[in-house]
């Protein structure tokens, strides 16, 4: 008989098995008619011709057990047949020794296995001689993969029939040591068996051999799993009588597939709180396994295991101290790197990976513990560094989030050894984890509210404050990070005003680092952040004159951030800072000299550096609502800076904008007193309200002279855009109507009249008549005053005159 | 609410201040209404837009425009000139949804929270819509103090008075 499995081509393969297969039916067929005859003699002999194809040397493992799935179904059919048998009072014994007469050991053996699965079920002879006799006889098949075939039906067959503590079986069957060593020795026997394959046939055939081997590995595995399903195993059995054998036989076996899957099965079959008390075991075995085993798997697979125990029962974390669990597995794992030499980088962390998933399910509060793990992982990592294996980096860097997911980011940026590993990591690695860092402190909403911690976060997140070596900014996602960054002010954050700037501080000096193309995006979140804290200044020390000088001080590092952006460039975005430190200084701080020089340093830049018309009538809006809000201005300043604003308004490039920009600063001269004023007095430092009725005036006739040149426009003509002056003309009769109801009285009843009347006019055009939305403003507008008219208070009385 | 396609519309009165943030509307929904706020830089951006749903015209506007800030006259005074039933504005961070004459001024507040001169205090808060032919709910988010409080208002369009 050849000795090499699977001989056969592979082409050839499939015919093979159809034969084989064909010869087991027409043998099965013969069978049953012989069964059917109640002719004893000739079923064996046809059952003993049916499993003779399953001594073929041709098939692959696979295919042999297709075949060998045919013969079982059958050989279910001479089970019925032998209980019959008995029935009819022939004695199993008798049976055992009949079949003995097939001629082939293969045969032979197949048929004895069955035999004495019914042979156990009647009780006629103790279980465990039976099972001891099968367990020996098999020993007559060497050949690997015909033997572990044989014998695996020996383990089904017998399921069930052990003499278990429980069982029918137990007592004069045996005891549960007798089926362990039954499954013992037909583990020992099955692994001797599938080890031998290994070095069977030629060095080119290795890869596919090996490949086979791994199909049959449940076969032999399957033995301790039938020793785990036991009722009666309880620790010391499993401690005295399974491990140590079961390691024995692991360890001289000498192969790294078995030793690789072995352990697997072992840690996976048994339950987690044996593992725990025989951990010194599991874990002194290591050292002993093959070069090639991957031991770090089995470790993983091992803290996998016991992290799931400890996070289903918090009870057995007492347990996990008493063994010292976690300081064995550390060691274990440090071990696993010295020895090895050369682990791969990748398999280091994916090891202390699973050893942080641990930690963190056993102990959650212990940081230290978190630590000592960050520790083993740099001190195996360190030679390996910077590490540039793409996978090792991706698990490093899942190694280094989760404790970030479970902890407070800036509790473990402090853990001694985190830095340590994070500089293991290349640039654009590093840069990924000070994104995460970011984001997880963003998402936590985590205060860092002190200098240190503040600096330790910046130290930490450095590649996305400044340029790094080695490392280019990806253009997509830069904007991104930077929004990051802005976000990230705002967290920085102390109960204490005087702290709480100096963080600012402190965050601008870092930011300045990064260049202009950071600085756009930086320095707007720390203005706004001390504008912000200007107010709590002010809130927080009532009349305290310390606060003047807090506040003016924070207000002129805002006008010097501002300053800053401008020079960017950013100017639109500087202005309207300024405009904000304006509106706070006069507002808040009721600081003149600082809301003056922020006013003064918007127009210097409108007048300086505004790109295009368009800009500039934002630019414009934007001052005139701040300038219309500020109440500090001693009339000498306030007319400076309305004059200005004035000026450019009636200097806009186009007529409308122009028209609607004198309107605004009507306003300028028409301020209203804030709720609170009412009937107070008004506040140190704060001018009353301004009413100045003859100069909004003077601004609303402006605005007329400038839509009535906007009418004779010989450009307006050409377009047939007649209706846009007339809007204008609209526009302005409403702001009348806004000063009317307000009581100013420059706007008198016949002054309203007129324009009403005049815009009537305009309004009667055809142009007009065909414009929807001018139609629809000036309707709305005679709406309003219907509904003015139809109020009943004192304002419906200045209204009724008027006939619209 | 945030599923793909519950939102129709997202109206918005401005200072989203990052790509960032127009993205991440747009994955909400991608019919979007945005107007240029005083710290928005993307030139795609109005300073008004008006819109037409159900019987409702509505307008959108920052509000930096408007003097005084956050003054009812003064947005109604807008709002005439947009013709619209429903003016949505911003700029104060000031959260507020009214009745004015025969029509609606609404302003969503800060989204955000985000501090501003104006009102001190804002807290992140939004407004959501449901127009059917006429009539208008509004449901009125605010975040105060780490709770949600939803407040409705009804709306009702009454036909147009003309002269």
């Amino acid at each position: 008989m050849v000795d090499v499995m699977g001989s056969a081509p592979a082409e050839e393969q499939g015919r093979l098995l159809q034969e084989a297969g064909n010869a087991v039916k027409r043998n099965a067929f013969f069978m049953k008619k012989a069964m059917d005859e109640d002719n004893l003699r000739e079923a064996l002999r046809y059952s003993a011709t049916l499993l003779g194809e399953l001594r073929t040397p041709a098939l692959t493992p696979q295919r042999y057990f297709e075949l060998y799935m045919q013969a079982f179904n059958e050989l279910t059919h001479l089970q019925a047949f032998f209980r019959e048998e008995r029935r009819k009072g022939r004695s199993y014994a008798d049976l055992y020794e009949l079949v003995q007469h097939a001629g082939n050991v293969l045969p032979r053996l197949y048929l004895l296995c069955t035999v004495g699965s019914c042979y156990i079920r009647s009780k006629e002879a103790p279980a465990r001689s039976v099972l001891k006799d099968l367990v020996e006889m098999c020993k007559g098949v060497q050949h690997p993969v015909r033997g572990l075939f044989l014998r695996s039906y020996l383990c089904q067959v017998s399921r069930g029939l052990l003499p278990d503590v429980g069982s029918e079986f137990e007592g004069d069957g045996g005891s549960i040591s007798d089926a362990i060593e039954f499954l013992l020795i037909n583990f020992t026997e099955m692994n001797k068996l599938w080890v031998r394959m290994q070095h069977q046939g030629a060095t080119k055939d290795r890869e596919r051999r090996e490949q086979e081997r791994q199909q049959l590995a449940d076969l032999v595995g399957r033995n301790l799993t039938y020793v785990s399903q036991l009722d009666g195993l309880d620790f010391a059995l499993y401690q005295e009588g399974v491990l140590a054998r079961v390691m024995d036989q692991i360890v001289s076996c000498k192969d790294a597939i078995a030793q690789q899957y072995l352990m697997q099965c072992v840690i996976q079959g048994f339950p987690d709180d044996f593992h725990l008390g025989t951990l010194d075991t599991l874990l002194g075995i290591l050292p002993n396994l093959q070069p090639g085993v991957q031991i770090h798997v089995i470790v993983s697979s091992l803290l996998d295991r016991l992290a799931r125990f400890a996070a289903s029962d918090k009870a057995v974390v007492e347990t996990f101290n008493q063994v010292d669990a976690f300081g064995k597995l550390t060691r274990a794992a440090a071990k696993v790197t010295e020895q090895e030499g050369q682990v791969p980088a990748g398999d280091v962390v994916a090891m202390h990976a699973a050893l942080l998933g641990f930690t963190g399910a056993v102990y959650p509060d212990r940081l230290d513990l978190v630590n000592k793990v960050l520790t083993s992982a740099f001190q195996a990592l360190e030679k390996q560094a910077p590490i540039t294996d793409v996978k090792a980096e991706k698990q490093l860097v899942q190694l280094l989030s989760t404790p970030l997911d479970k902890y407070d980011v800036v509790t473990v940026l402090e853990l001694a050894n985190y830095p340590s590993v994070m500089s293991l990591l290349r640039p654009a690695k590093y840069k990924e984890m000070a994104v995460k860092i970011c984001s997880t402190v963003l998402r936590q909403r985590t205060l860092v509210g002190s200098m240190e911690k503040v600096e330790m976060l910046l130290d930490f997140i450095s590649p996305l404050v400044k340029d790094t070596e080695g490392l280019e900014d990806d253009e997509d996602f830069f904007e991104e990070e930077q929004n990051l960054l802005a976000r990230l002010v705002h967290q920085l954050v102390s109960a204490d005003t005087d702290e709480h700037f100096e963080l600012l501080r402190a965050a601008r000096e870092r930011f300045n680092a990064g260049g202009a193309k950071r600085l756009r995006h930086t320095l707007p979140p720390l203005a706004f952040a001390a504008l912000r804290l200007v107010r709590q200044i002010k809130e927080g020390d009532g009349d305290s004159k310390k606060i003047d000088g807090s506040c003016k001080t924070v207000l002129q590092w805002i006008l010097g951030v501002a300053a800053q952006l401008a020079e960017v460039p950013a100017a639109e975005i500087a202005l309207q800072l300024y405009l904000q430190t304006a509106h706070a200084a006069s507002e808040v701080a009721r600081l003149e000299l600082i809301a003056y020089e922020s006013l003064e340093q918007a127009f210097v830049l409108y007048e300086e550096a505004i790109p295009d018309s368009k800009a500039e009538v934002t630019a414009l809006q934007s001052i005139v609502g701040v300038l219309h809000r500020c109440r500090v201005f001693t009339p000498e300043s306030r007319d400076t800076l309305v004059h200005k604003a004035t000026g450019y308004s009636a200097k806009l490039l186009k007529k409308p904008d122009q028209c609607r920009a004198v309107c605004a600063c009507s306003h300028l001269f028409w301020q209203e007193a804030a709720p609170e004023e009412e009937g107070a007095e008004v506040p140190e430092g704060v001018q009353p309200p301004v009413r100045d009725s003859d100069n909004v005036m003077v601004c609303l006739k402006r605005a007329l002279k400038i839509a009535n040149s906007a009418q004779q426009q010989l450009a307006v003509a050409l377009k047939g855009d007649h209706t846009t002056p007339v809007m204008l003309f609209v526009d302005i009769l409403n702001h009348y109507l806004f000063y009317f109801e307000q009581g100013n009285p420059s706007i008198t009843t016949s002054v309203l009249q007129s324009l009403l009347e005049l815009v009537a006019n305009e309004m009667a055009n055809d142009n007009c008549q065909n414009d929807a939305a001018l139609l629809a403003f000036y309707n709305s507008t005679r709406n309003h005053i219907a509904i003015q008219k139809e109020k009943g208070d004192d304002l419906a009385q200045k209204f009724s005159s008027l006939q619209l | 609410m945030q599923a793909p396609g519950k939102i129709h519309y997202i109206l918005s009165p401005g200072n989203l201040c990052s790509q960032e943030v127009l993205e991440y509307f747009k994955s909400v929904c991608s019919n979007t209404h945005i107007t240029k706020g005083d710290f928005d830089d993307n030139p795609s951006f109005q300073d008004n837009e008006v819109l037409e749903l159900g019987d409702f015209r509505i307008g959108v506007c920052h509000g930096h425009q408007v003097v005084p800030s956050g003054d009812t006259d003064a947005l109604a005074l807008l709002q005439r000139r947009l013709n619209v039933d429903i003016l949505v504005s911003g700029h104060t961070h000031e959260f507020m949804a009214m009745q004015h004459e025969d029509r609606i001024l609404i302003n969503p507040g800060s989204a955000t929270g985000a501090f501003s001169s104006l009102t001190p205090s804002a807290h992140p808060s939004f407004v959501l819509m449901d127009i059917d032919g006429s009539k208008a709910s509004v449901y009125l988010y605010n975040l105060i103090e780490e709770e949600v409080r939803v407040e409705k208002m009804e709306f009702t369009k009454a036909a147009s008075k003309l002269l």
